[in-house]
């Protein structure tokens, strides 16, 4: 089902060869052998939008409302698809309010997160006790973004066990593009090499989200174009030029850690990352219409 | 008539097993979330792999430089039933808690980001079956 999946994609691609080498990855990954179980498509993770707005709050960018999905928006989703792709977005836009302390509007946009909970159908996914502590904390950046986490990851957890992969799959897509909005938007504005290098460093959670997708590339037209975009954008990161060395990890028993000292290298040029921009730009404007 | 009875048995059987092994890792879940607590945050996302034998299960993540990560892997509801084993890109062993009496819980420092690969395995001197529950968070 999968390999049939990943073969009408490849075809799709008229323009880059077949074979190429995300195609390839593809196969690699999603073959399955005796010893090796692929249970659903849980098996590829992608990095917490969270993470993220962390970052660019770090690195001293200010904030900008003009980042976020108007919250007047959440009136036009009526399909399943829009519904669970801009649950993610939205909930990316909630921790970068969050972050930013900008707690009248992170009220609002988390009443549009309930609604869209409720019509999703996910409040029995919800513990009763969660809305009223997010309410509770909505001016405490940290609690409110441990509380967010793990409502998302029951959320997650819920959408699998209820058999409903494909939006549990869109609700983290929609996280993840909202996410590399802020950053490509940020990182060519302030020139700022962390957030650039780390725009690059997205190659492999873009990579697993197209994974994670691609079972459901048939069910829509809407999933099928969404998939096609990502892997147009994915040929970009192609241009992202990276370099490892593998150096001795220290562990630390008395710690319970491991400090992994591995060099990876990652260069962007500037005409890859406002590449990587216009199309992630797109595809974000296209989804939240 | 007798095949309707066999039939309805079946499906009875079928959600009878599908529930309990859902409110398994119900419990697992909640188990593994027991050990992630603030600072560190979940990154959203619940990993489960039904385990058999020595069947391995592989997840692929990306960490970034300059953060600390906690992973928590647990089958069942008790600690030492699981290997689990940390890899970068290029197959080098980084971390295993074979080491250390197959603890459910490490964190890991990050000077650079890595793509890496988690894999889990059930120790079959404990356990033949079940289903390995990964969760993932960062550190604030």
């Amino acid at each position: 089902m999968v390999f049939l999946c990943i073969a009408t994609v490849s075809c799709k691609q008229d323009k880059k060869p077949s074979n190429s080498k995300l195609d390839k990855e593809l196969e690699v990954e999603l073959d399955t052998t005796d010893k090796v179980v692929k249970f659903q498509n849980s098996l590829f993770s992608v990095p917490s939008p969270y993470q993220l707005s962390i970052l660019i709050k770090d690195i001293g960018s200010n904030y900008n409302s003009e980042l976020l999905n108007p919250a007047e928006n959440y009136k036009l989703y009526t399909s399943l698809f829009k519904k669970s792709i801009n649950l993610g977005i939205y909930g990316a836009d909630l921790g970068y309010l969050n972050i930013y302390k900008q707690a009248p509007s992170a009220i609002t946009y988390f009443s549009i997160i309930k609604i869209m909970s409720q019509d999703l159908g996910l409040t029995s996914a919800i513990n009763p006790n969660i809305m009223s502590r997010i309410e509770n904390n909505i001016d405490n950046q940290d609690s409110l973004l441990f509380i967010m986490s793990n409502l998302y990851r029951d959320v997650d957890y819920y959408l699998k066990e209820s058999q409903r992969q494909r939006e549990g799959t869109l609700v983290l897509a929609g996280g993840w593009i909202e996410a590399m909005n802020f950053l490509t938007k940020l990182a060519i504005e302030s020139k700022n090499e962390l957030l650039i290098q780390r725009v690059g460093e997205n190659k492999q959670p873009l990579e697993n989200l197209i994974k994670i997708l691609s079972p459901y590339y048939n069910e829509s037209e809407d999933i099928k174009k969404l998939v096609d975009d990502l892997i147009d954008l994915s040929y970009e990161f192609d241009g992202v030029e990276t370099t490892y060395e593998f150096k001795a990890p220290t562990t630390i028993p008395q710690n319970r850690i491991t400090k992994v000292h591995s060099i990876s290298k990652i260069v962007v040029s500037e005409s890859v990352l406002k590449t990587i921009d216009t199309k992630v730009s797109n595809i974000r404007n296209s989804l939240i219409k | 008539m007798k095949k309707s009875a066999v039939i309805i048995l079946l499906i009875l059987a079928i959600n009878t097993l599908t529930n309990k092994s859902y409110g398994q890792i119900d419990s697992t879940l909640r188990l593994c979330q027991s050990h992630m607590n603030l600072p560190f945050i979940s990154d959203g996302q619940s990993y489960t792999s039904l385990l058999n034998g020595d069947e391995v299960a592989e997840f692929y993540a990306t960490f970034y430089g300059g953060s600390i990560y906690r992973l928590v892997a647990y089958t069942g509801n008790s600690e030492g039933n699981i290997i689990f084993s940390v890899y970068d890109q290029e197959r080098n062993l980084l971390f295993t808690n074979n080491d250390f009496e197959n603890t459910s819980t490490w964190d890991f420092e990050f000077d650079y980001t890595m793509d890496c690969i988690i894999e889990a395995k059930l120790d079959s001197k404990y356990i033949n079956s079940g289903i390995a529950v990964l969760l993932i968070g960062f550190q604030q």
